[in-house]
């Protein structure tokens, strides 16, 4: 018997071939012979996204170019535990290996920078400023760095920058804008209020839970049509964000007697920013999760008389309330603490 | 007499669905294995591979043992474009002839169109391995440096092209010059097969895809016209024939000449 694959003459009776061990009784075997056939679509994505080709490629990248040893190679030159951990302020690390000079230089750089950064706190030009001073400390930590692992070609270098920067900014950066976002987000009005302008910044504390007398930062979104005279309609609309003071919390039983605000029967400490335009004669009890903050700064409202606009106007879901606005650091000439 | 079949007269019965297919079935079961194998080639030489899929099976459904069937199955899935398709039936197929040099060097060349060069080096190099003299496993090393960018992809070619002169393994080679984005190279090749056989439509074809593809409309235009000369139904030339008449591309295929880098 010849084998087909081969061309092995076998002994007769053989069920395999003894060179290559294809079975001899193929001809006759019950095989499928109808190969997997791709559909259209699975065709058009392997094309679109060639997962498997990417995957291969890299996979042969990263054996090509010993990865793996390459890692080794770096950790084991990294520059030493204390002069990592003192990276995070730029310049104190060459002030632990004695080198003054670049330490200064980097330290007052970076402060250089920074101080800016707070005074235009939240504009495009303290974007700027950090920016600048995010760079000279990922250039101090860079120079650490270089002195660890001398004699690197430019590419090393480039590389090496970019994973330096990349660390500083997820490791020190990040959290730390994060952080200062909670409790001192700057944020600039959008509209013009009758108590702040387009423009202004203001810190927002985010985190803090919303207290009587605290003037906030709240999503205002309004929209009601009024009929103050027979034969005479108006609407009203107003959508965007509105800075004023929280009057009253949940429960609380409020009454305005001549322009006099009272609270659960006792006169009110606090009053709205802009107390002028407020009705004569308020009652209400505010709602569950609501707060009665009277939109006093919006120009829209601010000449109406109309007591049910103010009460619907004013009472503030927990969930639009943003957080406690309390001090305006732009433009430099208002800087004050919001009360 | 075949040739009076589809003359109508008044009295002849239109026949029924099951006659038809007992007809087929019959005419079918005429057909030897050979036969298949012959119309699967013949299929291939005219770039209907499809239809050449279909007849290797045939082939294979009355004689397993068919080697070139199932090296032609591979062949015409990669051709289809369905890469793990055709390694996965290369691997079946090497369950049933182990080592088997064409066989190995086709599920290489699957392996190198997926991606995954490591194993199709290992693939390749089995297959070269192998006794006898072989022009497949030469195209798919070939192949495979050509993947690799090693430049001794010409050598492999060659040395495909000295094995086995048959005008079909330099239409192959073209094409995966074609499909690394070779395009010089390819109509290199495809201008010798179009040489050796100026009477095959495929060829043609081949010529005015290259040509298509280097920004030459002009010269593509004439051998697509070539092709539907020799072959007045080749759907593939007058599809791209119609698409190259709708779309000229002149400012694209100016850059194209402009930047051709291969």
């Amino acid at each position: 018997m010849q084998c087909t694959n081969c061309g092995f003459q076998n002994m007769p009776g053989s069920e395999v071939c003894g060179r290559c061990s294809t079975g001899l009784g193929l001809a006759t075997a019950v095989v499928d012979v109808n190969p997997p056939r791709a559909g259209s679509l699975s065709k058009y994505f392997r094309r679109v996204l060639p997962v498997r080709m990417v995957y291969f490629r890299t996979r042969s990248a990263l054996h090509a170019e010993n990865v793996a040893a390459r890692v080794r190679h770096a950790t084991a030159t990294l520059p030493p535990r204390p002069l990592i951990l003192r990276l995070i302020v730029p310049g104190w690390s060459h002030f632990y290996i004695k080198q003054p000079f670049r330490g200064h230089l980097f330290l007052w750089g970076f402060v250089a920078c920074l101080l800016p950064t707070f005074l235009y706190f939240g504009t495009t030009w303290g974007s700027i400023w950090l920016g600048m001073a995010f760079s000279v400390h990922s250039s101090a930590a860079l120079d650490i760095v270089t002195q660890s692992l001398p004699g690197a070609g430019v590419r090393d270098r480039i590389v090496r920058s970019i994973i330096v920067s990349a660390i500083l900014g997820l490791v020190l950066y990040l959290p730390a804008m994060w952080l200062i976002g909670g409790f001192a987000g700057p944020h600039t009005v959008q509209t013009d209020l009758v108590t702040f302008r387009t423009g202004d910044v203001l810190l927002v504390n985010r985190w803090e839970a919303p207290r009587r007398g605290e003037v906030v930062l709240y999503e205002f979104n309004y929209n009601t049509m009024l009929a103050p005279g027979y034969g005479e309609r108006e609407t009203v609309q107003y959508a965007g964000e509105n800075i004023d003071r929280i009057l009253a919390m949940p429960g609380d039983h409020v009454q305005c007697n001549s322009g006099r605000l009272l609270i659960n029967g006792s006169p009110s400490l606090w009053q709205p920013l802009n107390p002028r335009p407020l009705p004569k004669e308020i009652s209400l009890t505010v709602p569950d999760d609501h707060y009665l903050i009277l939109p006093s700064g919006v120009p829209g409202l601010a000449g109406l008389q109309d007591a049910n606009l103010w009460l619907s106007a004013g009472n503030i879901s927990r969930a639009d309330i943003v957080g406690r606005a309390y001090l305006q650091i732009h433009p430099l000439s208002q800087f004050h603490f919001i009360r | 007499m075949r040739r009076f079949n589809r003359l109508e007269f008044a009295d002849r019965q239109e026949p029924s669905q099951a006659t038809l297919e007992q007809l087929s079935h019959e005419r079918a079961a005429e057909h030897d294995e050979h036969y298949w194998i012959k119309a699967a080639t013949d299929d291939r030489r005219n770039g209907y591979h499809e239809s050449a899929l279909r007849h290797y099976s045939r082939a294979l459904e009355m004689d397993k043992s068919l080697v070139a069937g199932w090296v032609g199955q591979v062949q015409m899935l990669i051709a289809l474009a369905e890469y793990p398709e055709a390694e996965l039936w290369s691997r079946k197929a090497l369950e049933l002839f182990k080592n088997n040099a064409d066989l190995l060097a086709v599920r290489g060349q699957a392996l190198c169109r997926m991606g995954d060069l490591k194993n199709a080096q290992a693939s390749c190099d089995a297959a070269i391995n192998q006794q006898g003299s072989f022009s497949i496993p030469w195209i798919a090393r070939g192949e495979l440096m050509l993947a690799r960018k090693e430049n001794i992809d010409d050598y492999c070619f060659d040395k495909a092209v000295q094995l086995d002169p048959d005008w079909l393994v330099l239409l192959e080679i073209g094409t995966i010059y074609l499909h690394y984005d070779r395009a010089t190279k390819a109509l290199q090749r495809i201008r010798l097969a179009v040489e050796k056989t100026p009477d095959h439509a495929y060829c043609w074809y081949c010529q005015g895809v290259c040509e298509l593809a280097l920004g030459l409309t002009g010269p593509a235009e004439k051998s697509f016209n070539h092709c539907l000369q020799l072959m007045p139904k080749h759907s593939l030339a007058l599809r791209s024939l119609n698409e190259l008449k709708q779309n000229r591309r002149v400012l694209l295929n100016f850059f194209r000449r402009l930047f051709r880098f291969s």
